[in-house]
């Protein structure tokens, strides 16, 4: 039986302010879930702290939502006991970028087979509008109310220069492209991750939505969403690191689409005991008297 | 004839000193002595002083004497450092270029000396000098009287990979070293008669027990970050996990280790991290999370001193307040302490059952003498049976529809859980407070209910772990209590004291489950005695406000904060005097 978007419904009513942008994720990743046909089930989400975890309870799969900044470590968990599920972990910028940045980066290096979902509205927005690791130098916020003094993160940059496998931005105002990514990002087999720019509509003083919708480009031209002007006109070779790289690092015009994309070994080549099947469906074997004998 | 012999072995840092402990150990064990040993070593990989003794005897030993009757030295400083440690009549044997010029201080002090020209001996027998270590030991079987059968028995389990080259050799030079020594001096006599019936033992530590108990309860998912003296369950399990379906994942760091074990364990196979207290002061946030999420998960401390890096590589039994109260909030949690391996490789077991049936973290404390020391042993039992509590693994096995992973519907509290995959057993694990799908909530009656559900897991926890292990005379004077490694000295004590007809007559309370505490029975158990004393290798005895809340107020206080363990001759004299320990 076909899976339907109505599957992911848990019929608890959002929370976040009307116009957030994670409105669109909310609705478009169960779009995705539905044309790839995963049911509900055989899904883990896990949530981080704030606005993005706020939505915990909103998409109707197995999840966790777990501390903040460790979003990513209850999935990684959730793929070694049962690599045969599909898990997706979905964090804020303020989490990823700062709180628990350590485990982004580590999470890239060693290829995990989680495709995150990073909600990049470069603030913090449950704790009431301070500076995150992704708020641009000078941006004035409560808590740097003479202007932010860090230059911001990119997070597409250090993802790709960490070894993620897979590196695309989306942006909320194009969900049709934004659902095609997720559904790219959800089957690459390793570490995936989306940047999703959005808007924050009550703590960011600019109109940001109207600001992306200026500035981005796709750098690859597809059916569901038809090129405005700026658009690529070229192909762009996502397999190319040092042209991802060079990507990453637009500022005058942003890149969306999948940006670096390429194949290494995930934890089913690297761990002995996952080449036999999901770990949770394993019986461990053998006897301990064959381990004694080495003491005796 | 000797009852018990002290051996130490000391050099510096990278000179073999465990491998040459390690194989007096099993030369003795094949004879069928029991032997303890013990390791010092700085935090160093070269340059800083090491030393291995081991204490071997004809009756069980499970603990280390501060004098020793044998010193083998493998450079001047271990001279300087451990001759005022030897008894009357003791030996040092070391090579002729280290022994000092002047030796009319050890004659005073009675002390022998076997020193010999080591290197030419070696080059004239055309062996290798890296293998002077085997006539060392050939050395100390003659003086032991011991013959050489079993030191070769423990050549070739120390060379089992190397060839018979190196096995020959080796063999050759402790029988070189045997005959030079055998018979030469009556003065040197450490003649020890092994037991005629031979038991089946184990050389071990608790870290490997450790290992060897998450096995045992068919673990699947470890990980941990390397830190002294917990990095060997690591390193044990990275070698024997694999084959045993296990995966054992180094984390980059401690909060990886247990988000990501908890993620597993909630993932539905059984999980462990191991760590000692500075990671476990890492893992504190997610320790709080398994609280509220109901999550099983077995935390392994094996404790160092401190506080902050402490004395990285010595002993301490300073986190049971840790344990019982680290991570914010009110939830039920357990916490135990084995006292040996024996123990550790039982009670990992029973951890595993109790973290799945109860949902909740399981702490246990090891430090580093029972995790690094090398125990004689009992020869392990077959593995407990495993219980998973109200774990579902099967679809069909799913009643409730919809399904409620924090059901109120439990009498004990503990409500069932699925896994993911399971098509209808769908929920949330929260950080939140949560209703009974696992949704947020910030309804006040709901968390009522919630959180008073998760501490109803306390009345069937208390009744159905046994803190207490009594071990001494039944009629004893004193009672002492304690837990954790100090064990292997107190059960030595008072074996001693007690068939010492001059001594008074004691007991030991061994508290092994820590928390909860059933304060009733402790009250009960403790009454009786006319004096109490509480022992722990710490320095303000952590387990005084849990003996106030039964009502006990002990007599004397042993404690210790060197950063070494309680030695048996040492402690003899400190119980039998009721003398307060230095530092109070």
């Amino acid at each position: 039986m076909a899976v339907k978007i109505t599957d992911f419904n848990t019929g608890v009513q959002p929370t976040w302010c009307p116009g957030c942008g994670a409105y669109a994720v909310k609705n478009v990743l169960p779009q995705a879930l539905a044309e790839l046909n995963l049911p509900p089930h055989k899904i883990v989400i896990t949530y981080d702290i704030g606005c993005n975890g706020n939505g915990a309870d909103k998409i109707n799969t197995y999840a966790v939502k777990s501390l903040h900044g460790r979003s990513m470590l209850p999935a990684i968990g959730a793929k070694y006991a049962n690599h045969d599920l599909k898990v997706i972990s979905t964090i804020g910028d303020g989490a990823m970028m700062w709180e628990g940045a350590e485990h982004w980066i580590t999470s890239a290096q060693r290829n995990e087979d989680i495709t995150v979902i990073l909600y990049n509205n470069e603030i913090y927005g449950l704790t009431t509008g301070q500076t995150s690791g992704a708020t641009p130098c000078g941006v004035k916020t409560v808590s740097y109310p003479y202007g932010t003094v860090d230059q911001p993160m990119n997070p597409v940059l250090v993802s790709i220069a960490s070894g993620a496998t897979f590196v695309a931005r989306a942006f909320v105002g194009k969900p049709q492209h934004m659902k095609e990514i997720f559904k790219q990002a959800i089957q690459h087999k390793g570490f995936a991750i989306v940047d999703v720019i959005m808007q924050c509509v009550t703590w960011t003083k600019i109109d940001m939505l109207s600001y992306y919708k200026d500035t981005v480009y796709g750098l690859e031209q597809d059916e569901s969403d038809k090129p405005k002007s700026g658009f690529s006109k070229t192909k762009y070779d996502c397999t190319d690191k040092a042209l991802a790289l060079k990507t990453a690092l637009q500022k005058d015009k942003i890149p969306i689409g999948v940006i670096y994309k390429e194949e290494a070994p995930t934890i089913t080549d690297k761990y002995s005991p996952l080449k036999k099947g999901a770990l949770v469906n394993q019986k461990p074997e053998g006897k301990i008297e064959d381990l004694l004998k080495e003491f005796c | 004839m000797k009852h018990h012999i002290a051996i130490k072995v000391a050099g510096p840092a990278g000179s073999g000193i465990k491998s040459i402990g390690l194989m007096l150990q099993k030369s003795f064990q094949r004879l069928g002595l029991f032997t303890f040993g013990y390791t010092e070593y700085p935090s160093l990989i070269r340059g800083g002083h090491n030393t291995f003794q081991v204490d071997v005897s004809v009756k069980p030993v499970n603990s280390s004497t501060q004098k020793i009757d044998i010193l083998l030295a493998l450079n001047p400083e271990s001279i300087s450092l451990h001759a005022d440690e030897l008894n009357k009549n003791g030996v040092i044997i070391a090579d002729k270029s280290i022994v000092p010029a002047d030796t009319s201080l050890l004659k005073k002090q009675n002390i022998h000396l076997i020193d010999l020209n080591i290197k030419e001996i070696l080059e004239k027998n055309e062996i290798p000098l890296i293998m002077q270590n085997s006539l060392q030991l050939g050395v100390i079987m003659a003086i032991c009287n011991l013959g050489l059968d079993s030191l070769y028995e423990a050549i070739d389990w120390t060379f089992e990979k190397k060839g018979d080259d190196v096995k020959n050799n080796n063999k050759k030079s402790a029988s070189i070293g045997y005959t030079l020594v055998e018979g030469t001096s009556k003065d040197i006599d450490f003649s020890i008669i092994p037991p005629k019936t031979k038991k089946d033992t184990m050389v071990i530590t608790a870290n490997e027990a450790n290992g060897l108990g998450f096995i045992a309860g068919k673990g699947q998912f470890y990980s941990a970050y390397p830190m002294t003296p917990s990095t060997n369950i690591l390193h044990y399990l990275a070698l024997h996990g694999p084959e045993r379906g296990i995966v054992v994942r180094q984390a980059s760091n401690e909060i990886e280790a247990i988000g990501v074990a908890m993620g597993a364990s909630n993932g539905g196979v059984r999980a462990m991290v191991g760590t000692s207290g500075g990671g476990m002061d890492l893992m504190t946030e997610f320790i709080s999370m398994l609280g509220i999420a109901e999550i099983p998960l077995v935390i392994i401390n094996a404790q160092r001193s401190g506080p902050a890096t402490g004395l990285p590589t010595w002993q301490e039994q300073s986190d049971l307040n840790m344990a019982k109260y680290a991570g914010h909030g009110e939830y039920p949690r357990i916490v135990c302490a084995p006292g040996d391996p024996y123990e550790a490789y039982v009670m990992t077991q029973e951890c595993l059952n109790l973290a799945d049936v109860y949902q909740i973290p399981v702490i246990m404390l090891t430090d580093k003498h029972v995790a690094e020391s090398f125990y004689t042993t009992p020869k392990f039992p077959h593995p407990i049976p495993i219980n998973r509590g109200k774990l579902i693994i099967n679809e069909e096995d799913i009643k409730e529809k919809p399904f409620l992973r924090y059901s109120l519907d439990t009498p004990d509290g503990i409500s069932p859980r699925t896994v993911p995959g399971l098509k209808g057993g769908i929920f949330l694990a929260s950080s939140d407070e949560h209703s009974q799908e696992g949704y947020s909530t910030e309804d006040g009656n709901v968390r009522i209910d919630q959180q008073s559900k998760r501490l109803k897991k306390n009345e069937a926890i208390i009744k159905a772990i046994n803190n207490f292990e009594y071990y001494g005379e039944k009629d004893a004077d004193v009672l002492i209590i304690s837990w954790g490694s100090t064990k292997g000295a107190i059960i030595d004590s008072i074996t001693e004291l007690n068939e010492d007809k001059s001594s008074k007559k004691f007991g030991f309370l061994q508290i092994k489950y820590l928390f909860p505490l059933n304060y009733e029975k402790l009250s009960k158990l403790a009454s009786k005695y006319k004096k109490v004393i509480l022992v722990e290798n710490n320095s303000t005895g952590q387990l005084l406000p849990d003996l106030r809340l039964a009502g006990i107020n002990p007599d004397s206080m042993a404690l210790r904060f060197d950063g070494k363990p309680f030695f048996k001759d040492e402690l003899v004299d400190e119980i039998r005097n009721f003398k307060l320990t230095k530092g109070n």
